[in-house]
């Protein structure tokens, strides 16, 4: 839900250089565009003969009276309308797919940039503002595309089509009629700026009152409790009742506009009769033209409201690809390296790391340096807060450091190619994320290098074949989404098939400390095992066994590495560690 | 049968806006109808002078003067009903969008009204989203069917039967072979909304598949990120994405038929008044003036006729909307009676045998318990151990499966819950705040002219020196839901917000995990003070939170398994004494 200031600041208006940017999405279809221009042309004149032939039909049959031809002349009408028929299909169906290719071209580059992005746009820009910009922006957009801008485009030529066919009937008057433009465009420029300010206050109004009820329904339990219920009603009463005022003002200049149209065509039509058969009186013209033009007058009138109706929409599209453009203009993850590499030895370095998640030197890494040589493991150790899960972050590359460096194989972790340095490392977090679909998809993640076998195997070597076989579908079981049917332990085991699956050279853990049963907890230490073995391993441990078998541990406080060295040498200095075995892990140990 | 019945209730209170609207669009209509009339009038008269003087005739009788007068008469009468018209209808489109927009603003009022009075347990089976649909995209769809859809099939009606009756005045045999397209014109208008909107429906899921791939997709990006997965996701999506073009592509056609071939069958009639039309006319049966009536007609009647699928897709909208917001209005909401002044509580609570299960998961087992009025009871233990489910049970949050929850001797469900809730300050676990002032927050709509009552609160609550800092003080807006205050003091606003009230029984539910341990002491130590003849129950993971309560428990899996107090409990060396033992080196740790 945008907040009533960002609706505010969105709308800008007609901008140029956005509808440039826009217009850049239909290149690739220029062809289609092109035709499409072609027959809107065609249509929008064609459509406008009926009037001119009916002139013919006056002058030269119904009046004089000859009958010979006339048959013919109503052939050529119906013929038009044919004509006009297939066009108008055509011309419809192609300007609609060129918008949908150009909306699935936007989607594509929308979804691909968001791929791209680094995690940190992720952490502070929630979701539903992301998601909103793929379903409302974009159908706004369509909008434009599909409705506005061709529309708009028809409109034109329409009134084009019209001017030129009364022109050419009668000079003076195409003169008459086209007095009638700077009236009806004044009129309609009046409406514009009328509503435009009531418009937006009516969309900020309405964005204020929508927060308020979410608000108050996200507040229930607070409401209820505080019995608040008549308040919290009276407070969105209060808005609603000010969206309704703000509706009335541009309902009001509505009521004015639509009917002054109609009226002012009327009035046309008046002066058109009374000129008309002034001209007619004095055989100036003949009485064909005057028939023709009491039918173009009605016509001409209707393609001007309907610019007055697109304005709106072409607004809101502005303001939804100004959004979209952000996004897409939005900095990618910094500069990819080059360096990429089949296998990865494992060797993995941190250099005096310094790291904060913000801009302010809010440090959670200070000056931290280690090193783990291949196929070693190393346990990192701390209280809550102290880093541990940081240094996960950037061995992967999640986020850039500020100073220092962290090398794998040697080479500074900037150089390498990040898909192809993660595509290396396996990362199995303490909250698994499931994706909607069944078991098997889940280990192989959708990869189609990945055979069913394969799949199998892995999860038998992580033990997760034990749960899986009891399924009712075994591989093929739906893990719905977030994966609710299935236990803590249970989403864990897939994710160690997942990761085995992948086959990783460097493995990085971040060992769960939520509580599972005793099988499980046996199943999940014989996997964790398996799954170090032959990897430079790093383990968020919480588990004894796993730090006792760890070749290394880091004891981290405060962002600071503060001891390193084997379970034994570490117990023997009753320092940091000494005191966090104590607490944590005397008892099970 | 009414199709507007559904809507009677709420269409009630401006039945005589409504009238108005509709004698307003009936003059219009009329003046509508009468202008293709007068041009006929004026196009007939000035012929017939024409045929007079060239057949050497003499000339027929003119309403005024010379032919140009009369000429001059009928545009100036032209414009008069163009004058008049425009003032029908301005009125006639504004009742009708007044009406409209009360209806809208009626419904979204009485549908809040109701929803905010409904049992917590139903918004647990809603989702937030549903809930605003329904008071913003259903409202919306019927407040545009009551301005637009009602005003276009009124008008429409009127349009054809005024016209054609009209027409049937100048010549019902050309009127009835003019209109015979117009059958087909409105059934395949329906027939093709109808077929485009099952199209549409199905596009619509298409677009929720999409959708929800991008959420998944965004939520788990870390993974996509942690295996590389970007190629995949994006095959994956495009597949989706290529999927929903190809769905509209179908769509598309149909939709592409419909105006071209309303232009058709409009043209259709065209042909018919040229060609049979003309030919009268060639005879002399017809007069051209009414040829050219013909016309208008027709280019008039056209317009409603399409708009006739358009109008019957925004009704059935609406009615299914309606019936959605309906669905709500039919819950039973929880009966609240506001209730002022003393409760006249004492704060003695008890439990008696008190079990609860949420979807099946045991939350609370037979739970024995009293709270003597003034004491303080501590509660510890795991997080979905049962200790927020108790605390919740006292203001009626939920309700127990069995077994009863006695204040003062008195089951809850028999208290008047006004009553009960207002003698209740309760700080939840999660810290709600309203993107409002602090002010507001913490007195919640309480009549507090003198300020008094919050200074005392938010000094209770160790707020007040924050204040200090902020630009505005009590009147500094706290962001989206508290976004511009630390946890810390979200927290204290929210324990400010209780204790303003006085409370007989001041809950908090692991309400200062935030607050720092020194800013916490300082709190408890004001609230003993004012808590001292009150019952108080605080739920925390913090030993020195707990550790001076009266009486004070330890929940695992929806049981108390230890009860006592501090040094009991220490004494026994169990859980409790297990967590004291690890506060206790962790505090140590915290200082090294």
């Amino acid at each position: 839900m945008p907040t009533a200031k960002e609706e505010e600041i969105g709308h800008k208006g007609f901008d140029v250089g956005l509808i440039a940017r826009l217009l850049g999405y239909l290149r690739p279809y220029q062809g289609w565009v092109v035709l499409t221009f072609l027959l809107i042309f065609v249509a929008s004149t064609v459509r406008q003969a009926g009037p001119y032939i009916t002139k013919i039909a006056v002058d030269k049959h119904i009046l004089p009276g000859i009958v010979e031809g006339f048959g013919a002349l109503v052939m050529i009408y119906i013929g038009l309308l044919v004509v006009q028929f297939v066009i108008g299909y055509w011309q419809s169906w192609i300007t609609n797919m060129i918008g949908q290719w150009a909306m699935r071209d936007i989607r594509m580059e929308i979804f691909s940039r968001l791929q791209r992005l680094p995690l940190q746009f992720f952490d502070r820009t929630p979701l539903g503002r992301l998601m909103a910009l793929n379903t409302s922006d974009v159908d706004a957009l369509n909008e434009l595309f599909t409705d506005g801008l061709v529309s708009v485009l028809s409109d034109i030529l329409t009134i084009g089509a019209i001017l030129a066919f009364i022109f050419y009937m009668d000079v003076r008057m195409g003169l008459l009629t086209s007095l009638a433009l700077p009236i009806a465009g004044a009129a309609t420029f009046w409406l514009q700026h009328k509503t435009f300010f009531a418009y937006r206050v009516a969309r900020v109004r309405f964005a204020r009152f929508a927060a308020s009820l979410q608000e108050t329904i996200s507040g229930i339990e607070v409401v209820h409790l505080f019995s608040f219920e008549d308040k919290s009603v009276g407070r969105f009463q209060e808005a609603n009742n000010s969206y309704l005022e703000a509706r009335m003002e541009s309902t009001f200049y509505h009521s004015l506009y639509y009917p002054f149209m109609e009226f002012a065509g009327i009035v046309l039509l008046a002066i058109v009769l009374w000129y008309g058969g002034l001209q007619v009186l004095d055989a100036e013209i003949e009485w064909g033209i005057l028939v023709a033009m009491l039918q173009y007058v009605p016509r001409l009138f209707m393609p001007i409201r309907n610019i007055a109706d697109r304005y709106m929409t072409i607004q809101v599209a502005m303001a939804s690809s100004e959004r979209i453009f952000e996004l897409l203009d939005t900095p990618a993850e910094p500069a990819e390296g080059t360096h990429r590499s089949a296998r990865i030895r494992g060797e993995i370095e941190f250099r005096n790391v310094w790291f904060t998640y913000n801009e302010k030197e809010d440090w959670v890494l200070r000056d931290v340096s280690f090193r783990v040589e291949p196929g070693e493991s190393i346990a990192l150790v701390g209280a809550t807060g102290s880093g541990k899960s940081t240094i996960i972050n950037l061995v992967c590359g999640f986020y850039p450091i500020q100073k220092g460096s962290v090398l794998v194989d040697g080479i500074d972790i900037r150089e390498w190619n990040s898909e192809e340095l993660r595509r290396r490392v396996g990362v199995v977090q303490q909250d698994v994320f499931l994706f909607s679909g069944d078991i098997s998809e889940n280990i192989s993640l959708g990869k189609e290098t990945i055979s069913k076998e394969q799949v199998e195997q892995a999860a038998r070597n992580v033990n997760a074949d034990r749960f899986i076989e009891r399924l009712p579908n075994r591989y093929a079981h739906d893990v719905r989404e977030q994966g609710s049917s299935l236990s803590v332990g249970q989403r864990q085991l897939l994710s160690f098939a997942r990761e085995l699956a992948a086959d990783p050279d460097v493995l990085v853990l971040d060992e769960a400390t939520a509580s599972v049963d005793t099988e499980t907890e046996v199943w999940i230490q014989e996997a964790v095992e398996r799954l170090m073995k032959d990897r430079t391993s790093i383990v968020i441990a919480h588990r004894v066994s796993t730090i006792q078998h760890a070749d290394k541990i880091l004891v981290l406080h405060h962002g600071r590495v503060r001891e390193k060295g084997s379970h034994a040498e570490l117990l023997e200095r009753k320092g940091i560690y000494f005191r966090l075995h104590q607490l944590q892990y005397a008892e099970s140990g | 049968m009414n199709p507007l019945s559904p809507f009677q209730a709420h269409l009630r209170p401006y039945r005589r806006m409504l009238v108005w609207g509709f004698i307003l669009l009936v003059g219009a209509q009329a003046v509508q109808t009468i202008i293709p009339l007068i041009l006929k009038w004026a196009i007939d008269a000035e012929k017939a002078y024409l045929d007079a003087i060239e057949a050497g005739l003499p000339s027929p009788t003119f309403m005024l003067v010379s032919p140009s007068r009369d000429l001059a008469a009928f545009a100036i009468l032209l414009a008069a009903l163009g004058i008049g018209q425009w003032f029908l209808n301005f009125g006639m489109r504004w009742y009708f969008t007044l009406v409209s927009r009360y209806v809208e603003r009626d419904l979204r009022t009485t549908y809040v009204r109701h929803l905010v009075r409904l049992p917590l347990a139903f918004f647990q089976e809603q989702r937030v989203g549903d809930l605003m649909a329904r008071a913003t995209n259903d409202v919306e769809a019927i407040q545009r069917f009551f301005n637009h859809a009602i005003r276009m099939s009124l008008s429409g009606i009127l349009t054809f039967v005024l016209s054609f009756g009209l027409m049937c005045t100048l010549d019902w045999k050309l009127a009835i072979l003019a209109l015979l397209p117009m059958p087909v014109m409105v059934w395949s208008a329906c027939y093709m909304a109808r077929k485009m909107r099952r199209g549409y429906g199905r596009v619509q899921e298409q677009f929720g598949a999409m959708s929800s791939r991008i959420q998944e997709n965004l939520s788990g990006i870390r993974v996509v990120k942690a295996f590389s997965l970007r190629p995949f996701e994006i095959r994956r999506f495009g597949r989706l994405n290529d999927e929903y073009v190809d769905l509209n592509h179908h769509l598309i056609k149909l939709r592409s038929l419909f105006y071209p071939s309303m232009f058709l069958l409009n043209g259709a009639s065209m042909v018919v008044i040229l060609w049979l039309g003309g030919l009268r006319v060639l005879e002399g049966t017809l007069s051209l003036g009414a040829f050219v009536a013909f016309n208008a007609y027709l280019i008039r009647m056209s317009m409603p006729m399409m708009m006739l699928g358009r109008v019957v897709d925004e009704y059935q909208r609406a009615v299914a909307s309606l019936g959605r917001i309906r669905a709500v209005l039919r819950e039973k909401p929880q009966l609240v009676e506001t209730m002022s002044g003393e409760s006249g509580l004492r704060g003695d609570i008890e439990f008696r045998d008190v079990s609860f299960a949420y979807n099946g998961r045991v939350a609370l087992q037979n739970i024995n318990l009293r709270v003597p009025a003034g004491s303080t009871l501590a509660m510890v233990g795991r997080v979905g151990s049962g200790k927020s489910t108790l605390a919740r049970l006292i203001p009626r949050l939920i309700q127990a499966n069995s077994g009863t929850v006695l204040i003062d001797g008195v089951p809850v469900e028999e208290l008047p819950i006004g009553m009960l809730r207002g003698a209740i300050g309760y700080v939840p676990q999660d810290t709600f705040l309203f993107s409002d002032t602090v002010r507001e927050n913490v007195s919640l709509g309480r009549d507090d002219p003198s300020g008094k009552g919050v200074k005392r609160a938010t000094d209770l609550s160790q707020l007040t020196p924050d204040l200090a800092v902020f630009a505005d003080g009590l009147d500094t807006l706290v962001g989206e839901r508290g976004a511009t205050l630390s946890g810390g003091q979200k927290q204290r606003t929210a324990l400010a917000r209780a204790v303003i009230r006085d409370p007989r029984i001041l809950i908090l539910d692991d309400a200062m995990s935030s607050v720092d341990t020194r800013t916490e002491e300082a709190i408890l130590r004001g609230l003993r003070e004012v808590m001292a003849s009150r019952t108080t129950i605080i739920i925390s993971h913090r030993i020195s939170t707990v550790m001076r309560a009266d009486l004070i428990i330890v929940f695992e899996d929806g049981r108390i398994v230890e009860q006592g107090d501090h040094d009991a409990l220490v004494a026994r060396k169990g859980i409790y004494a297990e967590m004291f033992r690890r506060q206790h080196v962790a505090q140590e740790l915290e200082d090294l």
